[in-house]
Formats: structure tokens, sequence, C-alpha cells
């Protein structure tokens, strides 16, 4: 009860903080100059004419009601104006064209990446100052000191380019389950993911390592558990409860999207649109994206916070 | 444990290390490849050929009433045809004439001068019958239609233009065919009508009639912002005139009160403001300050409408009978202008104004265009050829088979297109499938190129030097010049930091110091230096080839902008070399001479220094606007730098010059530039090859494009002696004011402009007193000349280099020639042909022992 309580109080201010966000996004987006860019021979009060029609030039809190009023009577989050590609374009659609190559990436880069780094941190925690553990060290701070620009350039130089083990860009289509389209993905998830696979397995190697010489761990020894039931059954499941939530929390970092990663291997995703909306001062585009990362993010907030009670029965949130 | 934690780290290393040189070492084969270069076939071959191409950003709306930029129309001109067509011109042996073009008929039959058939209507009068060139009436082809087989009248057409012109759309496409190279009659009011709001006064009145007028024109001189709430933003024109953007009131009388000696304060426009002229005549106090503002400003009848705004309603029309633009009784597609175009010559042949003025008109499939209609909207909306196949329509070579947002886009041949079998395209269009890939990462398109996965590449400035003489590189000229803008906003001047750059002297001295063949290849490597304007693809007589960079007065207004000396005897002296010809003389010019550039810059240390700008120790910081700092702009900033520093050697402000970055935005740099929120800018302009009338005058003199915003070119008097009878002045204009004693003709370089271009009125709204647009080439040449001296003598804009793009072409296809033909281009997909076709050409690839192509040969 106390955590159903919990759980409703952080969507109430969720809720809340949202519509502050947006609120605020809308009228500081609104106050940028009206961006009107004609060529020669264009008729600069036409253009002006229809951005009027549009509402572009009414008060704020009229086009904020307007905009308001066409998402929920029509689920019309507005057309494309400056958007290079996606000029009067739906800005859902293209969000929605968009959004899958991006999630699906991350996605797969969690899926190999968690493990692979979660298990260099348990192998160098418990090699801990052998040679396991300084070779997994080394890489770890060699993975990351470097950006992921390189590695993203190094992988498709030597795999793609090089070795020709995998295509430079991702497949055309949208059959985004097909081995070809996978194979062609994952240049870029292992750009993505090895960064995130040091970062597990230097989080992962510290928290263990603590736990492993924690007072408790002698004492599951002693009543006669085994060291892999103890590391399995007691320690690992202490050190999640710091690790858990950095999986989340970097998951959803990287469900925005790499601009870089993206260009660099012609992903169709998301990375690149927000970056583009401000800079071309989009404003239906920087709307829809805004809602959807401040949502992303205040999601992640309380899905982290829950996940606590999940990982440890001992904590309770909310609870007096 | 040391050596072994050192031991391991070093292994790991060295192995990562190896493996790179390693792979990078694998060396790509060291002989040109052996293959076989084959003549075209056209689309008479039944092999598959595939031309594989990209783009760095995929098009939005691939139809011409709504297109947004270049990308839309590279895939537009694949899907849509030509009434008349540009061609190369071949001789006997079937080579190609350099430089020579034809004007053909392709999805038209023919093309007829119909003036007299419409006087009395549309405006027509019997003079316009006797001048011709005012209705033309064009005959389609009967076996023209889409991609589906539905047929193509032109009635479908004149819906498509009213679809253009629309009220309920405006697209603002639409005025492409009343304010570019031809006005349709009544097409603006068409798109206008049931307009309702507020306007600067001057737009729906073009007289001022104080019985009608007075009581309704509202003095105004605020800015838009300023006025959003009591006229909708609508600004009177003084404000447009003057280039004022949204500055506020306060600062646009500051600035007037100080650049253009504006008599009157502050306090007293405000007291002004939202008076009615019927007000303000009434009240002999606000009329004695009009008085003065209109005595300061007018030189024109109906200027005093430059002051106000106005609230209006565009009167409802009706399409038929007004519209200029129509199927008549016959079938014919009849298009009606107010100016006066020539697409045919005396003997009723095709000129080169068929294929560039009526190439063609939208187009769109009625059925399909209705169906993806959005009334719901304001303004409507309409989702026809955009962002998928089943919105698309063609009626061109190649229809649209695939296409994927963010990803790619495939065209194939369209079978139902007329030109499949007609003899004038034998041997023609042999690609049948165009492929383009959205690729926004230039290394990643050069490694698929390398990989044979596209088959064209531009050359980044990283490689350029390795790979421009190889036997596939070929290079584009383009018409854009780019020019060094200078900030010229007094408001914007700051003493200690830019106000240096308010000295004409301090601003030649900065362009003198720039070699411009050096700037280009330390900066742009494959572009090529730049003193004028207009570039050697401007042509001021298309039918015989006339460029205008040739010319003699063209020549001498370089010579005379960067400091040469005509010694009257034929000699041209450039700094301290004579030239026995002008030829030898310009070709010398580099735009750098650096004993001039200290010379100005003393003078204007000396006028700074008196008029109290510049104090003896004071820095000059200029600050150059730039969306992100990356290597190519740091490397551009200090050359620049460095060379505005060279011309300060000698004088007191030596290495005093700094050039730093300040951000700006691609939205938005051209209007933070004009309200002074950096220095140096820079920015190109092109387009309109056959115009360079037009192009000198639209971009550097008239208000809207220019960017030097508190540079008046009506304050900028030139004045010439023409070899022309002064028949061509306009009836009725106080032309005899600009005639001098000897003949010559003085005026400033808007009326000259306006002039040249045979406009009625000026940018400034006053009325034009002669029409050269007629007169006979050298007279026009020795105008367009002295505007582009007079121009360059500001030294607000400072030429720089023109764009041309390097090149490469796979080993899989050929251009039919490599060189640039301004008609042509290169011959594009139309004569391209194939050296392998598809199944062919994986094979070389394969063959190659890397699978990675070299080059370099």
């Amino acid at each position: 009860m106390y955590m159903f309580k919990y759980v409703l109080k952080r969507i109430g201010l969720m809720i809340m903080t949202f519509c502050i966000i947006m609120l605020m996004c809308f009228v500081l987006i609104k106050l940028l100059p009206i961006p009107i860019n004609v060529g020669l021979g264009v008729d600069k009060e036409l253009v002006e004419a229809n951005l009027r029609a549009r509402g572009y030039y009414d008060p704020i809190m009229v086009q904020l009601f307007s905009y308001l009023k066409r998402i929920f009577t029509e689920g019309d989050f507005g057309i494309g104006v400056n958007m290079p590609g996606y000029v009067n374009q739906p800005v859902l659609d293209a969000f929605l064209t968009r959004l899958p190559p991006t999630v699906l990436i991350n996605v797969y880069a969690t899926i190999i990446g968690v493990p692979i780094g979660l298990g260099l941190g348990i192998l160098a925690a418990l090699k801990k100052n052998k040679w396991q553990d300084h070779t997994i060290s080394t890489l770890v701070i060699l993975l990351i000191s470097v950006p992921s620009i390189v590695y993203a350039f190094l992988i498709q130089y030597i795999f793609c380019f090089r070795l020709q083990w995998f295509p430079l860009m991702m497949e055309t289509g949208t059959d985004y389950f097909s081995w070809e389209m996978f194979r062609s993905m994952l240049p870029a998830v292992f750009s993505l993911c090895l960064g995130s696979i040091a970062g597990y397995a230097r989080y992962t190697r510290a928290e263990l390592t603590e736990v492993l010489t924690s007072e408790f761990m002698l004492l599951a020894r002693t009543k006669g558990l085994t060291r892999g039931q103890a590391t399995v059954r007691h320690a690992l499941r202490n050190s999640m409860v710091p690790i858990f939530p950095m999986i989340l929390s970097e998951f959803v970092a990287v469900l925005s999207g790499s601009m870089i990663i993206e260009n660099i291997f012609s992903i169709p995703g998301v990375g690149m649109l927000y970056l583009t909306s401000i800079q071309v001062v989009d404003y239906d585009f920087f709307l829809l994206l805004s809602g959807f990362y401040t949502l992303v993010g205040l999601l992640a907030g309380i899905i982290v916070d829950i996940s606590y009670g999940f990982i440890d029965p001992r904590i309770r949130m909310g609870a007096k | 444990m040391i050596n072994k934690k050192r031991i391991a780290a070093v292994a790991l290393s060295l192995c990562m290390a190896t493996g790179v040189a390693v792979l990078a070492a694998c060396g790509n084969d060291e002989q040109p490849y052996d293959y076989e270069t084959r003549a075209r076939t056209g689309w008479e071959d039944s092999k598959q050929y595939t031309y594989k191409t990209y783009t760095a950003q995929l098009p939005s709306v691939w139809t011409e009433l709504n297109t947004s930029d270049a990308n839309d129309l590279e895939l537009i001109q694949y899907i849509n045809s030509s009434f008349f067509e540009f061609n190369y011109e071949f001789d006997e042996n079937g080579e190609i004439v350099p430089g020579g073009f034809t004007v053909d008929y392709s999805a038209a039959t023919k093309l007829e001068d119909v003036t007299k058939d419409y006087v009395g209507k549309y405006g027509l009068t019997e003079e316009d019958a006797k001048e011709g060139g005012h209705a033309f009436a064009i005959t389609l082809r009967d076996d023209l239609e889409w991609e589906d087989g539905t047929p193509i009248t032109a009635a479908d057409f004149e819906y498509t233009m009213q679809q253009q012109l629309s009220p309920n759309y405006l697209f603002s496409q639409a005025s492409n065919y009343y304010s570019g190279n031809y006005i349709i009659h009544n097409a603006q009011n068409y798109v206008y009508q049931g307009q309702s709001g507020w306007f600067a006064a001057d737009t729906p009145y073009t007289e001022y009639d104080p019985a009608t007028l007075d009581a309704k024109i509202v003095f105004t001189m605020a800015s838009s912002t300023e006025n959003e709430e009591k006229y909708d933003g609508a600004t009177s024109s003084i404000r447009a005139s003057m280039n004022a953007g949204d500055m506020s009131l306060e600062n646009f009388v500051a600035a007037l009160q100080s650049t253009y000696s504006f008599p009157v304060s502050l306090e007293q426009v405000k007291q002004l403001e939202g008076k009615t002229m019927a007000q303000i005549k009434a009240d002999s106090n606000l009329n004695a300050v009009w008085s003065t503002v209109i005595g300061w400003w007018q030189s024109q009848p109906n200027e005093e409408l430059d002051f106000f705004v106005v609230e209006y309603t565009y009167p409802e029309m009706e399409w038929d009978d007004n519209v200029g633009f129509f199927a008549d009784d016959e079938g014919r597609l009849v298009i009606v202008i107010d100016n006066t175009i020539h697409p045919l010559d005396a003997n009723g042949d095709l000129t080169y104004e068929a294929a560039y003025y009526l190439q063609s008109f939208p187009l769109v499939k009625r059925e399909l265009w209705e169906k993806l209609e959005d009334r719901t909207s304001t303004p409507w909306k309409n989702a026809y050829n955009t962002a998928s196949v089943a919105n698309s329509a063609s009626w061109g070579p190649y229809k649209l088979t695939n296409f994927q947002g963010g990803t790619t886009y495939t065209l194939s041949r369209n079978e139902k297109w007329f030109g499949y079998g007609l003899e004038q395209y034998a041997k023609q269009y042999q690609t049948d499938t165009i492929e383009v890939r959205y690729i926004p990462e230039w290394n990643t398109a050069w490694s698929a190129f390398q990989q044979g996965d596209l088959d064209g590449i531009g050359l980044d400035s990283t490689i350029i030097n390795e790979y421009r003489t190889s036997s596939r590189a070929y290079f584009t000229p383009e018409t854009y010049t780019y020019s060094l803008n200078l900030q010229s906003n007094p408001a914007a001047y700051t003493k200690g930091k830019n106000i240096m750059l308010k000295y004409d002297d301090f601003r030649q001295a900065l362009s003198l110091s720039i070699d411009r063949n050096d700037y280009c290849a330390v900066n742009e490597p494959s572009s090529t230096g730049a003193l004028g304007y207009l570039n050697e693809l401007y042509y001021y007589d298309v039918e015989n080839g006339g460029v205008y960079r040739d010319t003699d007065q063209a020549r001498e207004a370089l010579l005379n902008a960067y400091g040469a000396t005509n010694n009257g005897d034929g000699t041209w002296t450039v700094g301290s070399v004579t030239y026995d010809d002008i030829d030898e003389a310009v070709n010398s010019l580099t735009g750098y001479n650096i004993t001039l550039a200290r010379q100005l810059m003393q003078k204007a240390y000396e006028e700074a220094k008196a008029a109290g700008d510049y104090a003896d120790g004071d820095a000059i910081v200029l600050t150059i606007g730039v969306q992100e700092e990356t290597a190519n702009q740091e490397r551009n900033r200090a050359y620049l730098e460095n060379a505005f520093n060279q011309a300060l050697v000698g004088t007191p402000m030596e290495g005093k010059l700094k050039i730093e970055f300040t951000k700006t935005t691609a939205s938005n740099w051209n209007t933070d530039f004009m309200n002074g929120k950096y220095d140096i800018c820079f920015s190109a302009w092109g387009s309109a090859a056959f115009n360079p009338n037009y192009l000198l005058g639209a971009t550097q003199i008239w208000d809207a494009n220019r960017l030097a915003t508190a540079w008046d070119p009506a304050g900028v008097s030139v004045t010439l002696d023409l070899d022309v009878e002064l028949d061509m002045v306009i009836a009725g204009t106080d032309y005899e004011q600009y005639v001098n004693e000897d003949g010559s003709i003085t005026m400033d370089l808007k009326l000259w402009d306006a002039c040249l271009q045979g406009l009625a009125q000026d940018d400034g709204g006053r009325n034009v007193p002669f029409n050269f647009s007629a007169a006979p080439t050298e007279v026009q040449l020795q105008i367009l000349a002295a505007e582009e001296t007079a121009i360059l003598e500001q030294y607000w804009a400072i030429p720089m280099f023109s764009s041309t793009l390097a090149s490469l072409i796979s080993y899989k296809c050929e251009y039919i020639s490599y060189e640039y033909n301004t008609f042509m281009g290169f011959g594009g997909v139309r004569y391209m042909s194939f050296n392998f076709d598809d199944t062919e050409w994986e094979a070389f690839v394969q063959a190659d022992k890397d699978h990675i192509l070299n080059y370099t040969f």
C-alpha cells in the first residue's frame, strides 16, 4: 500500500513536472524570432501570410491553446516547416518512423553490453589483483578514455571497410528483425556499447569487490555455502542495488540516440532530429521531441526508484 | 605483478596498433584497371543498369507547387517532363560543339505567340499586341500520360495552376508566377484574394488619393513585433526600404538620424504613431511634423504611402477570364503575362527563353491530389508527392518505386513516358534504375564509393589533392560566388572593437590584403578566386554565347575596383607592373595589393583617430559568425586574421587586429548579421545565369537581400555617358533631372538597376525614368559593369571565391562529356552510358583483391 501510494504520488509529480517543462519549452521556443528565409523571387508577404494563417503570429497563449486543442482533438502534432527532409510532413509520422531504429540499436546495445560488462566486472572482482583483473582494468580504462566516435570510425574502417564483415551502413527497409538488418546494425551497436561495457565492468568490479569483503559473506561461507553459491546468492544481489539503476539510466540516456553514431552508420534514427529542430527552429518538431525526451526521463526516474524495491526487498519507498 | 600489468597493457596496445597498421597498409592495386569504355546504348539496351548515388538530405516534397529545396528538385527532374528543353549542339560528326546548345520541343509540339488574339482581355492592349511576347499558346503532345496510363491534357495544367495559386493553400512557390521572370496576369491578385488584414499602404494601393485614403491609412514606423497587436505585425514600407528588419522604433529612428540625417525626433515620431492621415492633417502640430518627414523623404509622387499601413481586404476573384493561365478551346495551354518574354525568334524557332522560362509548369494528378487534400486545417494541407510511393505520380522518364523516409528512395524507368521510342531520345536514358541513399557522413559515402556501392561522390577537401588528377575526376563550376560581408550597422559599432569597419579605406585595405588564389589554395582547394560578383557562367547574350566576365566592360570593372590604373593608351598598371593589354592586366589580378592596403590602413587610422574612433593601443576585434567551430573554420579565421594584420604592418594599428568566433544558427545567421550580432560573414549568391542584370541588382542592390543594411545604394551616384538615344525614357516621368548638360546621365544605383531591368519602379518605389532593358547590348554591359564597380568600391561585400565542385565518377558509368556545359551540365542521366551492367560491375569489384577500388589513376 505504501508502494502504491508512493507510485501514485510520483506519477502525479511527474505529470506536473512534465507540464511545467513543456510550458517552458513552448514559451521559450515561441519567443525566438520566426525564421523566414526566402530566396530570390519569393514573396515574403505570402510566406508570412501562410505562417499567419497557421497562427504563428497569434499571442503565445493563444498558440498554446490551439496547439493543445489540435493534439487532444485531432491527434495533430503539427507539420514540419523548416525541418530538412520533413517539410510539410506530419511531425508525429516522421518521429514514429524514425524511432524504431534508435530503440532497436539501443536495446541491442544494452542486451549485448550488460552481460559482457557485468561478466567482465564479476571476473575482475573475483580475480582481483590477478592478471585477469589487470587486463580487464586496462581494457576498461582504454574503452572509457576513448570517445565513442573513435570506436565508430575504427569499427567502420576495420570491420566494414577493410574486412567487409559488416555493411558500412544500416540496411534499407523496415524489416527490422531480419538477419541482414541485425547484421547491419551491429557496427553501430558495438560502437554504442563499448563505452557502456567499460562502465558496467568498472562499476560491477568496484561494488562486488566491496561486497565480497563484507562480513556477511564470511558468514555465508561459514554456513557452508560454496564460494560460487555465496557470490551468486548474496554478493551479486547486493551489488546489483546500485548497478541496476545505472543500467536503466544508461538505457534511457542512449534512447535519445547518438547523433554521431547515427550519422556515421546512416541510421534513420531520431538522434539528429532534436538538434536539427533547434537549429532550424521547427516548432512542432521541437515540441514533440522535447515532450518525448522529457517524458522518457521522468518515467525513467520513477522506474529506477521503484526498481530498488524489487532488487532489494528491504527497500520500501514511501514507507514510514 | 607490476611487470605483468605493464606487459598486459603494452601487449594489448601493440596488438591494436599492429592490427590497425596492418589493415591500413593493405595496399590497393598499383595498376590502372583494364576495362572497356563502351558506347551509349540507350533505353533500348535489355541489360540492367543501376545508377547509385547518395544525398546528405532526402527530399521532402517532390512537386513544384511546394518544393522546399534542391533535394526536392533533384527528384522532381526525374518524374517530370519538359515542354521545351536544352540539348547539346552536335556537329556533323556527332561531336559536341563546345559551349553550344539547341532548344528542342519535348512534351510540347508547338509554341505560338498569340498576344493579338487576346487584346481586350487579361489586360492586353493593342499596344501589347504590336509588341508581342505577352501571350503564348503551347500545344501539348497527344500521348502524354501518367505512369498508370491516365492521359494528361492542357486542362490538367490549368487545374494545377489553380492549386498553385490557391488562396486556400498559400504556397510560397506561387510567387514564382508573379514575382519571377514573368508575371502571369492576375496571379498575385488570385492568391491574395480574401486576404484581410493590415498591409503596408503601398501594397494594395499604388496611388495616394487623399480623398479616399486619408481616413484609412495609419502612420507607423514601428517594428513588426511592436505592431503585432495593433496591426497584425504589419509595418510601413519605409522600414523595408531602409532594411530595418525588426529593429525597435527607438533604434530605427536613431539609425535614420545618424545615417540619413532624419530631421524629426523620436518623440515627434511617437506623436504621429497610430494617427490616420486625416488626423495628422487636422492637427497643425502633427501636420508640421509630417511635412518635415515627407519633405525629407519624398522624391516621387505617392511616397506618402511609405509611412502608413492600411486595413484592406483583397477582393474575391474568379479564375476564369481573370487569371492568364488556361486551356483554350483547341486544347492548347495558354499563358498571358504582364511583362514580355521572347521564347520565339523572328523565324518562329525556339530561343533559349523557351527552355529557360517555359520549360515546364507544375502538374499534379488530379485524382490523387484531391484524395490527399486535407481541408480541415488552415491553410489546407496536401500530402501529394510526399513521404511515400502511394502519394506519388510521375509523368517523366522515371517513376518513384521506393521511398523510405530518412533512408533511401529508388526511381525506376517509367514505361509510359512518351520519350521512350522517340528518335530524338535514341541512345539515351540507358539507366534503368536510380538508387539514392541517404548518407549524412561524407567518410561513409567515400568508403561506399570505393567499395563500388556508389557511382559518384563529391571530393572532400582532405583528399582533393590526391584525387584531382584522377582520370575519374571532373569539376563542376557553379554560379555561386562567395563574398566576405562586413558589418555596416552603425548601432553595432564599438570603439576598441569593430568601429574601424565604418571607414571605407579600412574596408578596402581588408579587401586588398587577401590574395584570392592563395586563399582558395589554403581554404577552398576546389574553388577559384573571385574578384567580381558574377563569375564566368553569366551570359549577357545567351544565343551568341556572350559571357559577361569576358567583356571589356566587366574587365575594366575589376581593374577599377582593385586599384589598377588605366594609362589611357590601352595599357594598364597593376601594382608596379604595366600590362600591354587589358587581358593580361585582368589575369594578373589576385585582389592582393599589400602596398596599397597599408597606405589605406594608414589613412583610415588617421581619419579614425581624428574622429575619436581610434586611440593608439586600441584593439580591433572582429567577430565572425559560425554555427560550429570546426577545424576548417579555424583555418579560415586564422588565414583572415593573418592577412588583415599584414595590411596593418607599419601602421600604429600593427598587430592589433583579432578575429573571434561568435555563434550563430543555420536559420538566423543572416538576420543575426544584419542586426549587428557579429561583424564578418560569408554568403553566396548564384543561379539566374542568363540574367546577370537581375542577379546583381536583386542580390547587391535590393534591400530585401542585401546584407549591408546600413549602406543605401540610393545614396551612390553613378554617371554614365551612354551611347543611346533618349527615346528610352518612360513617358510621364521627370527624366530630364537625370540628364546632364553633356548628355551623360547621373542616377543612383537603385535607379540604374531598375532602368537596366526594365522595371516600372525601383526598389524604393520610385518611378523609373528610363527603360534600358531593350538597349543595345553594349549599353547594357556598360551599365551592368558600372553597377558592379560601384558596389565593389563600397567594400561591404568582398568577393572571395566562386564555388567549383570536384567529384569522382565510378568506373561503372560515363558522362557524355567531362567538359562542363552551362545548359547541359555533363549530360546527366539522360546521356549517361555504362561500362558495366549491374552483374558485371559486381564481378569487377569482387575481382579487386581487396574489393576496394582505387581511384587515384
